[in-house]
């Protein structure tokens, strides 16, 4: 088995850092589908020569390195979309009984599940 | 490869850039509704990447922020602006005085001159009546008094003008000195000259200022804006003001710039240069047709009775009417202290008859205004005032919806559409929520892996 060439997420950050989630999801889904013949390659018993297989394991531990930081900057990024949604929010708005009152919808509200 | 310290100074690099492009796009939003605010655009700039590199290098850095601010846009709002505080200052004061003037029969000027003559031809029926002489001297009266309130409504008119014309000029001259004194902070520092709320208070203040002058702006590189009003006079250059001041003259009301030149002729739009067409052309021409209709009325009857003679037979001694014309007919007609019993009735060589009343009778439909009668001539003044009223009324309705077109090509250019944004919100929304599905099966993959090389 010849050594894998494991995806730098320094891309899918950058992606993050400017809003476009959409840009970092091709980015991470390239990176998964590497992953995942990398995964296969391994259950299907390939075997790698040690300094390779110390070679990966570093490789690894800075994909997951660059995978935290990119949680990070995706965290932040739906903090500033609640953020946004509070700005859009009107503050009171008039109940079907006709009385003003506090908006509490969540319409925009969302969880990080990364 | 990078270190992971390469990493961890690139990531947190981008993070300050994440920052300040949610900082630009939140001030829009909070923005959105501020008075002369101009959306704002955030740049990322992808730093050079070498990842053979020890060094720090990638990521991202903010890059300027921009305005979306269209000088050609602004412009064209101001101009409408000015056009439009024209039209809606000049119908409002041309109201004012069209009340002054009705058109409705037997109302007004016009009623009183149709009711002396009729009284006078009552008269020329029982000229020796003294009843009916008493009347003549009442319809005489009425309507000295009618051209007096008239004369009084306008130079009430002509005074609140001239109010106006000076409040209008300390109203520029407040506002001329805050657009300095915000080209002075402007000046200060780089980030001043592209902060957006100064931008945005300094344009507020450009456009309240549009409504009462017409004036061109020319924006210099260090953010401040330079006033030069009727596009000659400075007004504002920098952080200096030159003020404006107003002077009463004989001849009208004067617009001084700061060397005492006069210019009033290069202020022809906006609030205040209607307040200026109103007081110094409308008004005094206005007044004078006024003037020469009590005038030429009083001097036209006076020289008829003059003809005459009254009950005694005699050659009248006095006027009927009389007046200032140094001060104005309209405002000082009056009648004498002449009694019903000189007015002189008959023609000579014809005591006691009715001739010479028959003769004041005729004025009526005589052409003593250049051949126009003292009714057609009242006419004339009337449809003047309405006519020019009623094309300032449209000229205002359209004034207002050109107004509203440049405000709504504007909001379009740089206002902030809270639509967008929320479309905006809901894509980014579900791509964070997609990656965050990703990352969280990459990151178990991961794990699984180096579980597969130990």
């Amino acid at each position: 088995m010849q050594q894998p060439i494991l995806p730098s997420l320094i891309a899918t950050q950058s992606a993050f850092a400017q809003l476009a989630p959409q840009e970092a999801l091709e980015h991470l889904e390239a990176a998964l589908r590497t992953l995942q013949g990398l995964t296969a390659s391994l259950h299907h018993g390939d075997r790698l020569a040690p300094a390779d297989q110390r070679q990966l394991e570093r490789s690894l531990l800075r994909f997951r390195t660059e995978l935290r930081d990119a949680a990070i900057l995706a965290d932040q990024g739906l903090a500033y979309c609640q953020d946004w949604a509070q700005q859009l929010q009107p503050p009171a708005s008039y109940q079907p009984n006709g009385v003003c009152a506090d908006t509490t919808s969540d319409r925009h509200e969302f969880s990080v599940e990364a | 490869m990078g270190s992971l310290f390469t990493t961890m100074v690139s990531t947190a690099g981008a993070m300050r850039s994440l920052q300040r492009s949610l900082s630009v796009v939140q001030n829009n939003i909070v923005n959105a509704s501020t008075v002369g605010y101009a959306r704002q655009e955030g740049s990322l700039i992808a730093n050079p990447f070498n990842p053979n590199s020890n060094s720090t290098s990638g990521g991202v850095a903010s890059g300027p922020i921009s305005s979306s601010r269209d000088a050609f846009v602004e412009a064209s709002v101001w101009k409408t602006q000015h056009r439009a505080g024209f039209a809606n200052s000049l119908s409002t004061k041309l109201t004012e005085i069209e009340r002054t003037f009705p058109l409705t029969a037997g109302s007004g000027i016009s009623g009183e001159i149709d009711k002396f003559f009729s009284t006078v031809s009552q008269w020329s029926v029982s000229p020796n009546n003294p009843v009916a002489r008493r009347q003549v001297l009442d319809r005489a009266g009425s309507l000295a008094q009618s051209f007096n309130q008239a004369a009084l409504d306008l130079g009430d008119a002509a005074g609140r003008a001239g109010a106006e014309i000076s409040a209008s000029v300390r109203k520029i001259n407040r506002l001329t000195a805050e657009i300095a004194s915000l080209n002075r902070q402007s000046r200060e520092s780089l980030a001043n000259s592209t902060d957006a709320g100064l931008d945005s208070t300094l344009h507020a203040k450009l456009e309240e200022l549009a409504q009462y002058v017409d004036f061109t702006a020319l924006s210099q590189e260090d953010g401040s804006v330079s006033i030069f009003i009727g596009g000659q006079t400075a007004a504002v250059i920098g952080d200096h003001q030159w003020p404006i001041s107003v002077a009463n003259t004989s001849g009208g009301y004067q617009i001084i710039d700061s060397d005492g030149g006069d210019i009033t002729s290069r202020i022809d739009e906006g609030k205040l240069g209607a307040l200026l067409q109103f007081r110094n052309t409308l008004l005094p021409n206005y007044q004078g047709r006024l003037n020469t209709l009590a005038q030429g009325f009083a001097d036209n009857v006076n020289g008829v009775l003059n003809g005459g003679l009254d009950l005694n037979g005699a050659p009248p001694a006095k006027n009927l009417f009389a007046y200032n014309a140094g001060i104005g007919a309209a405002a000082t007609l009056a009648i004498t202290d002449i009694t019903g019993a000189e007015l002189a009735a008959a023609a000579p060589g014809d005591p006691g008859g009715n001739s010479n009343a028959l003769d004041l009778a005729d004025l009526q439909s005589a052409g003593i205004f250049s051949g126009l009668t003292s009714a057609q001539f009242y006419s004339e003044l009337t449809s003047d005032i309405g006519d020019r009223l009623n094309t300032e009324i449209a000229n205002r309705g359209l004034q207002r919806q050109l107004l509203l077109q440049a405000q709504n090509v504007r909001a379009e250019l740089s206002g902030v559409d809270i639509n967008v944004e929320a479309t905006k919100l809901l894509q980014l929304q579900k791509g964070f929520q997609a990656a965050g599905q990703v990352m969280s099966v990459i990151n178990s993959l991961t794990e699984t892996l180096l579980g597969m090389l130990n």
